[in-house]
């Protein structure tokens, strides 16, 4: 009973999450026939032969869905490593950007675009992806050193994210004319245009195995609600479920900053809006947040292409633009 | 044979000692009062004695092996620890605040099992909260939160039930209320209290601690003379002994 109900959800939720990948798909800055995007679907999926318009088609296939797709992954991603790190520090601001990682990834993404480090061999993906996870370590050997609880933890983040940040701002500030300071910074807040069909296929397993991997932990999430030391006193072994747990999120989070840059909003403010709804219980929490990071990023995402017409708004500046709102909606009504 | 036992116990960080060569027994079904100073080391003892600490030196003998042989998850399901003032922010319900103590019984995906709701509802009703369960945490006042915090020791289903100072912040009613439950639940409990008279009221055995030492240990009648209260808390008292032989501490003003 309880099985089938909890199937029942999970299935209905991803057609939900479907749809709105479509609508994204569908919905653009060039207007595109709704018969043109079945066809291009039918022509893709199903191996049909309708005649479209080639550039139309491209347009669908290979920039919109995909760019749809990561949103969706993105956006349940984030949610999911907010929720965790908000759970086990004990802190309603921790986010996972907490951890240095997107500093880092700025940096990484710098040395590649700018000063030409890997001499064009990395991708500003890649380097991203190995600056976040420097970063990462960074604060892992801080935190290690000063303490290992959760204040060293946020502190040890706050400290290597502004030492990437300065870092980055050096290095733009010696190196970058305005033309590059200007990719940089549209990085920086966020975008999906880059996302390719190649993301998608690591950007998926990434996502449903973070949401395997924390769901097993649903439970001892739940027994962090007093606290750390009570946690141990329920036979958590605090040391390695603080590890585990926030190494998991650190290479999530690396990964979705390489291909999107920093996007905030979603992984501090989701996490709540979806507690206000089920409550602290994380077998719930879990599979929630990660929904609703999935259809609120691709709302954000449809927005910001249709806001201003033939101009794309960096996604970051819309989540904030439409979340905040939206949220002290959830917040005044919560009372 | 004692339940658990604590041989020269000692706790030192940095270059603080703040436990040094703690001995002490605890027999099955008996209450052991740890009473002494702010800062004499009670919570640390408690934490070494539930096992959430590793001490310096000496060791901590449950079931006839040291604590450090077990792993986490087994000291749980044998040691239940009540902290001092736990409290969250958290949206949780009562119900949920007890359902954790099932915590050291589960693994990665197991579901919830019809022992595990017993152990639940049954410790719900030892500590006489039922029709709390759907409440707010955030709404339910400092005796509800502690009798809760109870029940989740009571899921844990230990033998030995440990709580720092479960008293405080608690009027003279639910104080004594408290006691009586902690007394009525036939396990062995080890607990830190601040009021003399409740702790000659309702442990078997007292131990004084005195700047991380033993000051005295036995009954309460051997640990709380004028003498030892004056040297340890620095308060003068007079002993009222009754011919039922129960006695009470009187404080002279100073």
């Amino acid at each position: 009973m309880k099985f089938s109900r909890n199937f029942g959800l999970a299935f209905f939720s991803f057609f939900v999450v479907a749809l709105a990948i479509l609508a994204g798909a569908a919905i653009g800055e060039i207007p595109i026939p709704l018969t043109t995007f079945i066809k291009t679907l039918a022509n893709y999926c199903f191996g049909a032969h309708y005649l479209v318009d080639t550039i139309d088609q491209k347009i669908i296939w290979e920039l919109r869905l995909p760019r749809s797709i990561i949103a969706a992954t993105t956006g349940a991603s984030l949610a999911l490593c907010g929720v965790v790190l908000q759970s086990i520090l004990r802190n309603a601001l921790a986010e996972p950007y907490l951890l240095g990682i997107s500093s880092g990834a700025a940096t990484g993404a710098v040395l590649v675009t700018i000063v030409g480090v890997g001499g064009g061999l990395f991708s500003i993906s890649s380097g991203a992806l190995i600056g976040g996870l420097l970063a990462f370590a960074t604060v892992a050997f801080i935190s290690y050193h000063s303490g290992r609880d959760n204040m060293a933890i946020i502190l040890a983040g706050i400290a290597a994210g502004q030492l990437f940040t300065a870092l980055t701002a050096l290095l733009m500030w010696i190196y970058g004319d305005s033309e590059v300071r200007g990719r940089i910074l549209d990085w920086l807040l966020g975008n999906l245009s880059r996302a390719r069909w190649e993301d998608v296929f690591y950007a998926i397993p990434v996502l449903f195995i973070s949401l395997i991997g924390f769901l097993s932990f649903a439970r001892i999430l739940d027994a962090f609600v007093f606290g750390a030391r009570s946690a141990e006193s329920l036979g958590i072994s605090l040391k390695y479920v603080t590890f585990f747990l926030i190494s998991l999120v650190a290479v999530i989070t690396a990964v979705n900053v390489s291909i999107v840059g920093t996007v905030g909003f979603v992984g501090l403010v989701i996490p709540h809006a979806a507690r206000f709804i089920v409550g602290q219980r994380h077998t719930r929490l879990l599979p929630l947040t990660a929904f609703i990071g999935a259809i609120f990023m691709v709302c954000a995402d449809i927005i910001s292409r249709i806001l201003i017409h033939g101009f794309a708004i960096p996604i970051g500046i819309v989540t904030a633009l439409i979340g905040a709102p939206c949220f002290v909606f959830l917040l005044v009504k919560r009372k | 044979m004692p339940i658990l036992e604590a041989r020269n116990l000692s706790l030192s960080i940095g270059s603080s000692q703040i436990l040094s060569q703690i001995n002490l027994t605890l027999e099955k079904g008996r209450c052991l009062g740890i009473i002494g100073t702010n800062g004499s080391g009670k919570t640390s003892l408690l934490s070494l004695l539930a096992g959430l600490i590793r001490p310096t030196k000496g060791e901590v003998i449950f079931g006839g092996q040291n604590l450090t042989n077990y792993t986490r998850r087994h000291i749980a399901q044998k040691i239940a620890f009540v902290e001092q003032q736990a409290d969250t922010t958290d949206l949780i319900d009562a119900r949920q605040a007890v359902d954790i103590g099932r915590t050291p019984y589960k693994s990665f995906f197991s579901p919830w099992t019809d022992e595990d709701e017993n152990a639940v509802i049954s410790a719900i009703e030892k500590v006489d909260m039922v029709g709390f369960e759907k409440r707010r945490w955030s709404s339910l006042s400092g005796g509800e939160k502690q009798r809760l915090h109870i029940a989740r020791a009571l899921a844990q289903d230990p033998d030995i039930l440990i709580l720092d100072e479960p008293t405080n912040h608690l009027d003279i009613g639910h104080q004594l209320d408290l006691l009586s439950l902690i007394n009525s639940l036939e396990l062995s409990v080890i607990v830190s209290l601040h009021d003399l008279n409740h702790a000659a009221m309702f442990c078997h055995q007292l131990i004084l601690l005195n700047h991380g030492k033993l000051y005295a240990s036995g009954a309460a009648q051997e640990v709380l003379t004028e003498s030892s209260i004056r040297d340890v808390f620095g308060a003068n008292a007079k002993i009222e002994r009754y011919s039922d032989g129960d006695f009470s501490i009187r404080f002279i003003k100073p």
